[in-house]
């Protein structure tokens, strides 16, 4: 043995004599595994790693965040323009908040289909659960803290979603604002909350939901230990997977590197209480489902759609390991919990997508603006005009109780009208947009670009077809 | 199994050694377990609920909705044109509030929160439609505020307002 290795050896019987560590490490290092790991099954450990890169960006953040309504917007520029760096760390940790919300939903996903929350690790999946509501409260606090016109409006809206919760609702919206609405005293209480209470949480919830993993395994290795000794394809945990691991970690970090250079955390104009810019209130998009969902259903049922459903969730999220016993993993054997997350899924990321489209996101992280966009001379409606009715005249202009009785985003209904009538020059539509028809469209801006007027006004000339 | 009363292993098949369940026949001792038992937890949920507590009293606003009851001075009577919506900021216990003030004529004001009353997203006033809209999800609220469609439960807020002395004096939300 070498004099380095000796070295290294003793220090290892010292160091287990006094912690005991030698028993755990080997279990840990040397347990048997499939050589070949699914990469879904890493999914924690990528949100692991994410969550570890908004700590550390979180932690250079604060050192020159100041957080006071008079302060926190210029500290925020100071940070993109003057700061070395800055723009990337406040990047990083921008596109690592969106992706943790993303990973932590996978991973649950992921869990699900493969029967992990099942006996006996409920209580790595309720831990789970808890952690996947922390992680949102992580995104809806730390939205707040730039203290622009697209925080401070989506912050007034989700801390009222509270006031249609029976009888205690109007007491949690004013706790969460500290305030009649929100101020700066909101904005002290979401960076206290977001820098100090939320990790304090995550913290517990994250050491226990890890423990429950070391203790029963995951289910992936439970099965691999089953296997005799010499079965094919098992290999030991080190250094095996802990390479696989180590390359996804790469990828996660390259991925969240690229989305930093690439496209930038939006800052807006600074927060107007009075907004008299005009600035549309855009939701998180993770909110989007919500936000969509309330187009659809009668107002007399918003409390469902506001509070019902999501405590619904909660709960459903919560208990699913007590009422589904099906002691079965294989998807194949579960048809119905198969079916009913089936269902759900796609229709929340069916709510979300329209959603999207409808808030006019232009770029992710969304500005809700109208974008420069170059005309197109022989446009068609689906792939083309309906786009932009969508994003900029849908809010009001579609369902049953559509403004004018237009629905904008129905063929039928605005031939009915006779909206889109050529000359383009004396169709109503064109007219609206361009405001030689008071009131000008979209109602109070922002008005839509020349270009964008331009290509439905080509539409038009093509005798507005159904393409 | 460990005896749950002195520490030791115990090979009986309750949670309590030979020695010590002769004792437990002495119900004092039981009661006496049971107290601290009981005691500690008492105990600690006092402190837990003391902090609490703190905590709410300390984070829940202390004037809501009613605003800070003070008066503020937004201008002479004649910077109001009839029958014209303005927007005017009344400040609050820290924040500052959006709200459309109108002249109705013979020194009567009507003051409206500019927040719709379904999200708080902030309304419109269109001269043109006499109509309040809010770009959010679509309420409309008439000249006088009164809600007439979309998903908002209830019209807009109304504001204090009064004129006194020529100046038109802005107050907190009423209802």
């Amino acid at each position: 043995m070498s004099a380095k290795k000796h070295q290294r050896q003793s220090f290892l019987d010292w160091l287990d004599e006094r912690a005991g560590i030698k028993p755990f490490m080997n279990e840990m290092l040397y347990h048997r595994v499939p050589r070949i790991v699914n990469p879904l099954d890493f999914l924690g450990l990528a949100t692991l790693f994410v969550f570890i890169n908004q700590v550390v960006t979180g932690m250079f953040l604060a050192m020159f965040y100041e957080a006071s309504s008079q302060t926190a917007y210029q500290s925020i520029q100071y940070i993109m323009t003057k700061v070395p760096l800055g723009w990337v760390v406040r990047d990083l940790h921008y596109w690592g908040a969106n992706a943790m919300v993303v990973l932590v939903a996978a991973h649950m996903l992921r869990g699900f289909y493969v029967g992990a929350y099942k006996k006996p690790r409920e209580i790595t999946w309720i831990t789970g659960v808890v952690l996947l509501f922390i992680t949102i409260l992580f995104a809806f606090t730390g939205y707040l803290l730039p203290w622009d016109q697209q925080s401070y409006w989506a912050t007034m809206v989700g801390t009222w979603m509270p006031f249609y919760a029976p009888f205690v609702g109007i007491y949690i919206a004013y706790l969460a604002r500290g305030g009649t609405y929100i101020s700066g005293l909101t904005l002290t209480r979401f960076y206290s909350i977001h820098m100090l209470v939320l990790p304090a949480l995550l913290l517990i919830f994250l050491g226990i939901h890890f423990a429950m993993v070391l203790k029963n395994q995951m289910l992936v290795v439970e099965e691999a230990e089953k296997k005799p000794k010499g079965t094919k394809g098992l290999v030991t945990f080190y250094p095996y997977t802990v390479f696989q691991m180590t390359m996804l970690i790469v990828v996660v970090a390259m991925t969240l590197l690229i989305l930093a250079l690439s496209s930038h955390a939006p800052l807006l104009a600074p927060a107007d209480p009075l907004n008299k810019a005009h600035y549309n209130p855009v939701p998180l998009w993770f909110f989007f489902s919500i936000y969509q969902l309330l187009k659809y259903i009668p107002a007399v049922l918003d409390p469902l759609g506001i509070i019902g459903l999501p405590t619904v969730a909660v709960i459903v999220l919560l208990a699913l390991p007590f009422f589904d016993k099906n002691p079965r993993h294989e998807p194949r054997h579960r048809p119905w919990a198969m079916s009913i997350a089936g269902v759900t899924v796609a229709a929340v990321v069916a709510l979300t997508y329209i959603g999207a489209m409808n808030q006019g996101i232009s770029q992710p992280g969304g500005g809700g603006g109208a974008s420069q966009v170059a005309t197109i001379a022989k446009p068609s409606f689906s792939a083309d005009i309906e786009p932009i009715f969508q994003a900029h005249c849908a809010v009001c202009h579609s369902g049953s109780n559509a403004s004018a009785g237009l629905d904008l985003t129905s063929y039928a209904s605005i031939q009915k009208l006779g909206i889109a009538k050529a000359p383009y020059q004396q169709s109503i539509l064109w007219q609206k947009l361009t405001g030689k028809m008071q009131p000008q469209m979209p109602l109070g801006g922002p008005y839509l670009p020349k270009t964008t007027i331009q290509t439905i006004a080509n539409w038009i000339t093509e005798g507005a077809p159904n393409n | 199994m460990r005896c749950r009363m002195c520490g030791y292993e115990t090979h009986n098949e309750t949670d309590l050694c030979d020695e010590c369940a002769e004792k437990a026949s002495h119900s004092k001792d039981i009661s006496r377990r049971r107290f601290l038992g009981w005691g500690a937890v008492t105990v600690g949920g006092l402190i837990g609920i003391g902090y609490l507590g703190t905590a709410l009293r300390m984070l829940y606003p202390t004037n809501v909705g009613n605003g800070s009851g003070q008066q503020q001075d937004i201008g002479p009577v004649a910077a109001y044109p009839v029958g014209q919506y303005l927007l005017k900021t009344y400040t609050g216990e820290g924040f500052d509030d959006g709200v459309y003030v109108m002249n109705q004529g013979n020194n009567q004001f009507i003051a409206l929160d500019f927040h719709c009353t379904h999200l708080q997203c902030p309304v419109q006033w269109f001269q043109s439609l006499e109509k309040f809209m809010c770009p959010c999800h679509g309420s409309q609220y008439n000249k006088l505020g009164q809600h007439i469609a979309g998903p908002a439960p209830r019209g807009l807020f109304h504001h204090e307002i009064a004129v006194k002395n020529g100046r038109v004096m802005l107050g907190g939300q009423t209802s």
